[in-house]
């Protein structure tokens, strides 16, 4: 499988592949207009569905690192916490040594016992999942089966408007499959039904009302979750008149599929994902597609060699990724020009931290913060070595090296002389 | 710090400013529309529409032009660049003839000219032209189509809603959100913010149209050959492209056998014949000037490229409506409404063609097609949207309940509403979108600020620099001279012998070389730079300040690079 997965990423990542990709979706795309005009709706859209897939798929499949880790201060933060409540003991506490859990989805399905593998794909998984849950979403809503095709077809391409497309929203906050799936559930119940195909013009207006003010508070070069799930809202009230409107205008029903089945065609070409490039508007994504083996070999020793309960001394810059993928709590908080959420004892972690990155860790603060390892990563000094603090009467850990690889990460046991 | 537009610029901070407009505009679209929704007539309804077309523009340039401190296209835009450096030196009384190249003939004198007037010929204000410039084209613009659309299609209920909504398209619809990701970037900024003097052919090619429309005599069809060669003077692409579309109206009327095929004929040849004429002066400056017919490597593009798609299907289900307003104008718009539907029509045809340009290696200026292909569509969905929604509501509401004359004030409401998600003052975010935005946001680095502003006040205005083409757009921009040679700029035909004399003074070359870039180019200044790539990489700047005939006026080390400039003392030349 992971050949396979390899194969796949060798071919996606070619120039020459982009336009066959796109060549490829044009031709799911053109025989699912052909199925429509030939009433086969459920092909139609099962061929759209699978041009969606073979679009999301090939910019996905080349994300191997965890998207937005080291990129985004926010995602890196639920990353971390996903990694420690994986991985390390206590559970329920935040990846800082005694902070509070920072809640997140990622860092939910971590603590329900999903492996941690299979959560760092979970976003992307998410993704293709809401691909299919858009593709089958209004057949609970709409009564006419055709009708809920149609809708179908137009939802899981952005809903008709150009670029309003959900994916790369939902690639970066995967919280929003539950809301899709809410979503659909909604349609399921008979009292809300009727409310929503009364007033459907009215349901649409606002609904494009409220995505008009979504992305304009949320700019960006994506659409925001938010402004999609409302344009999608509105493309399902405008299903149903739309297509008894071309009904009443055509001068056969005949006409009437073809001018659907070209709606598709443009919709899906325009608003699907045909033209999606989330490198260039999703930040990190490029990041995201380096495996980055360099820092996954001392992340792996970490994960095998330090204790569950130990907390690992690094610097800033490597707190997220320590925790992330090593899988244990970190003394600092991440690097980020945000505020980070209140410290306790901040001074006495600054303590430690000097005393560590100096060699002689103090051994009361480091036992008082269970520190047992430091982390460092190429370009950080080694500690000094044999050189002694000035005199505090605190008792002083020393350092054993016990990782070092040709990249430069660096591991140190505190241990007692 | 502020903005060129004086806003302080230290207290903004822009993620939010930028959503604020955003989100004036939404709110002020849907108070727009619950207006219209109260029974307004057709005549209010078209006025509100192009108020909301207009402030839709003015928020979108507002919201791009106030965090900047510098010049919209500064620090990132070469063409930008350009374009300063010619309005300047016309603000500084060279003719507009000519480009900031000496002696060099000019391929779009009309824009420089108009700049640089609108300045008061005060080149400290050309700057501020440049900001303002974007608004006042799209202004114009939309003013123009409701103009032309009122003028020229008969009377019937909806037309001035319909040709607001056409106004409201073409500058707001032109443009799709994922465009910026695309190889043209965003049509709107690259069309009115980059390139306000392309905006003015979009402006008066609407106009053109009406006024072949309106052919009747000889004297009209001179008329309409007349306004059209105004277009090939603000941008002669445009020129070309409104003769293919008119070809493409003659076509169809041929094609169609319409029994007025003849005339459409006659008045077309005549109009594009005396356009000809007329323009004909400039051809020959284009021809002599630029020898833009050689095919390049860099303009093919592969037979299987993905380029057909990108113009029309990008905009998704506007395509598809945009299609309809072109057909519907084609049917019921009357002669001008067939001129512009053939633009659409021909537009698109055009697009199509560049695969096989690109195999003869003639792809050229794909962009400039590509936004024209998109105004078309944009102009034709907006008034495509709002047909569609004034038919449907007369089917639906057929009988005494609304007077078809309050049910365009229904209609425009409705058509705002569906088409406000994909109106560009919604989604247009210029920190993420636009890279000109992010980059003009940065002051300009030290070693173009530097040695430039010593050059604008230390220099006299008709100095000539020699020396480092890399550098001579920066010298044109920002210091307001005119160079001997600019890599930015077309070669001019006489390149070799301009290489000639610069190698010259650089080296101390033969006397008569040197001379001749006194007497022929007017040279009076040296500009060189520590980066080697214009200069004889065997040749150090301190080995320039030997020569007996280079002053050095001006010498500084920066971070990037050391820029020295020399003053020519022809009377020391050897």
């Amino acid at each position: 499988m992971s050949i396979f997965l390899d194969a796949l990423r060798g071919i996606t990542g070619q120039a020459a592949a982009v336009p066959a990709m796109r060549a490829l979706i044009l031709t799911f795309a053109l025989v699912g207009c052909v199925a429509w005009i030939r009433r086969r709706p459920f092909l139609s859209v099962s061929c759209l569905w699978l041009g969606g897939l073979v679009g999301l798929g090939f910019r996905l499949l080349p994300i191997v690192s965890p998207l937005g880790l080291g990129t985004d201060p926010e995602v890196s933060r639920s990353w971390a916490q996903a990694g420690v409540n994986a991985l390390a003991e206590p559970s329920g506490e935040g990846f800082v040594w005694g902070t509070m859990s920072a809640g997140s989805f990622l860092a939910t399905l971590a603590s329900a016992g999903i492996p941690l593998d299979l959560v760092h794909v979970a976003p992307q998984f998410f993704v293709l999942l809401g691909l299919t849950v858009l593709a089958l979403l209004p057949f609970g809503h709409f009564q006419n089966r055709t009708t809920g095709a149609f809708a179908a077809a137009l939802t899981l391409s952005g809903g008709g408007w150009p670029g309003a497309l959900p994916y790369g929203a939902m690639l970066r906050w995967p919280f929003s499959i539950v809301i899709i799936i809410g979503l659909f559930g909604l349609g399921k119940i008979e009292r809300i039904r009727p409310i929503f195909h009364r007033h459907r013009l009215h349901s649409a207006s606002l609904a494009i009302g409220a995505s008009s003010l979504a992305q304009a508070f949320s700019g960006d070069g994506e659409s925001s979750f938010l402004a999609a799930l409302f344009l999608g809202v509105a493309g399902l009230c405008l299903a149903s008149p739309t297509r008894a409107l071309l009904r009443r205008t055509l001068a056969s029903a005949w006409a009437a599929r073809r001018v659907e089945a070209l709606t598709l065609l443009c919709v899906f070409a325009g608003g699907g994902v045909f033209w999606w490039d989330p490198a260039r508007t999703i930040p990190g994504y490029d990041e995201a597609t380096d495996a980055n083996e360099a820092l996954l070999r001392p992340m792996a020793w970490i994960r095998e060699n330090v204790p569950r309960k130990s907390v690992i001394v690094a610097s800033p810059e490597y707190s997220a990724a320590v925790a992330a993928l090593g899988g244990r709590r970190v003394l600092l908080p991440p690097a980020t020009t945000e505020p980070n959420p209140p410290l306790p004892e901040p001074f006495r972690r600054a303590r430690l931290f000097d005393s560590a990155r100096q060699g002689r860790p103090i051994a009361r603060l480091a036992e008082a913060f269970s520190a047992t390892h430091l982390f460092l990563g190429p370009g950080e000094q080694n500690p000094a070595d044999g050189e002694e603090p000035a005199p505090t009467g605190e008792l002083r850990l020393h350092l054993a090296l016990v990782y070092q690889d040709a990249k430069d990460f660096r591991i140190f046991q505190f241990v007692k002389k | 710090m502020t903005s060129l537009l004086g806003l302080d610029l230290t207290t903004m901070n822009v993620t939010p400013f930028l959503a604020a407009t955003r989100a004036a505009f939404v709110v002020l679209t849907f108070l727009a529309a619950a207006m219209l929704s109260r029974r307004q007539n057709d005549r209010r309804a078209g006025r509100v529409v192009l108020g909301i077309a207009i402030a839709g523009h003015l928020l979108a340039w507002f919201a791009t032009m106030a965090p900047l401190p510098n010049v919209y296209g500064a620090n990132g835009s070469q063409d930008r660049e350009n374009h300063l450096g010619w309005a300047n030196v016309v603000a500084e009384g060279f003719s507009p003839l000519y480009t900031f190249q000496v002696n060099h003939l000019h391929f779009e004198p009309l824009w420089p000219l108009l700049t640089a007037a609108a300045s008061g010929f005060d080149v400290d204000r050309v700057p501020i032209v440049f900001q303002w410039a974007p608004l006042v084209v799209g202004i114009l613009l939309a003013l123009s189509i409701r103009f032309v659309w009122g003028h020229g299609v008969e009377d019937r209920e909806g037309r001035d809603s319909e040709a607001a909504f056409a106004s409201l398209g073409a500058l707001l619809l032109m443009a799709a959100p994922g465009d910026f990701t695309g190889p043209f970037r965003n049509p709107w900024a690259l069309t009115f913010l980059l390139k306000p003097n392309h905006a003015l052919g979009l402006v008066l090619a609407p106009l053109a149209a009406l006024a072949l429309a309106r052919a009747r005599s000889w004297k009209s069809r001179l008329v309409a050959g007349f306004v059209l060669q105004l277009v090939g003077w603000a941008f002669v692409i445009h020129m070309a492209l409104f003769v293919a579309g008119v070809v493409v109206f003659v076509g169809l009327s041929w094609v169609t056998k319409r029994t007025d095929r003849k005339k459409d004929l006659i008045d077309s040849s005549t109009a594009v014949g005396a356009n000809l004429l007329l323009v004909s002066p400039y051809l020959f400056m284009l021809f002599t000037a630029y020898p833009f017919l050689q095919a390049s490597q860099a303009i093919r593009i592969s037979p299987l490229s993905e380029r057909p798609f990108e113009a029309p299907l990008r905009m998704g289900a506007l395509l598809l409506v945009s299609g309809l307003g072109a057909w519907r104008a084609y049917q019921n718009g009357g002669r001008l409404g067939r001129i512009l539907a053939s633009q659409w029509l021909g537009a698109q045809i055009a697009w199509q063609l560049f695969p096989l340009l690109g195999l003869i290696g003639q792809a050229r200026e794909q962009d400039e097609f590509f936004y024209w292909c998109r105004f078309w569509m944009g102009l034709f969905a907006g008034a495509g949207v709002f047909t569609l929604v004034r038919d449907t509501l007369g089917r639906l509401r057929a009988g005494p309940s609304q007077p078809p004359s309050e049910r365009a004030g229904a209609a425009a409401a409705i058509s705002l509403v569906v088409l406000l998600p994909s109106l560009l003052p919604v989604w247009w975010d210029p920190l993420v979108m636009d890279q000109y935005f992010v980059a003009a946001q940065k002051p300009l680095p030290a070693w173009i600020e530097g040695p430039t502003r010593f050059i604008r006040i230390q220099t006299p205005r008709e100095a000539v620099f020699a020396g480092d083409r890399s550098y001579a757009r920066w010298i044109a921009a920002y210091g307001a001279r005119r160079v001997l040679t600019a890599s930015s700029l077309n070669s001019p035909n006489d390149n070799p012998r301009r290489a000639e004399v610069a190698a010259a003074l650089l080296s101390n070359g033969p006397r008569a070389r040197m001379l001749e870039g006194r007497d022929r180019y007017s040279i009076q200044y040296v500009l060189a730079t520590s980066d080697s790539v214009d200069r004889a990489k065997d040749m150090a700047l301190d080995e320039l300040a030997t020569r007996p005939y280079l002053d050095r006026v001006y010498d500084q080390e920066f971070e990037r690079r050391r820029v020295v400039i020399f003053k020519i003392r022809y009377e020391a030349i050897p």
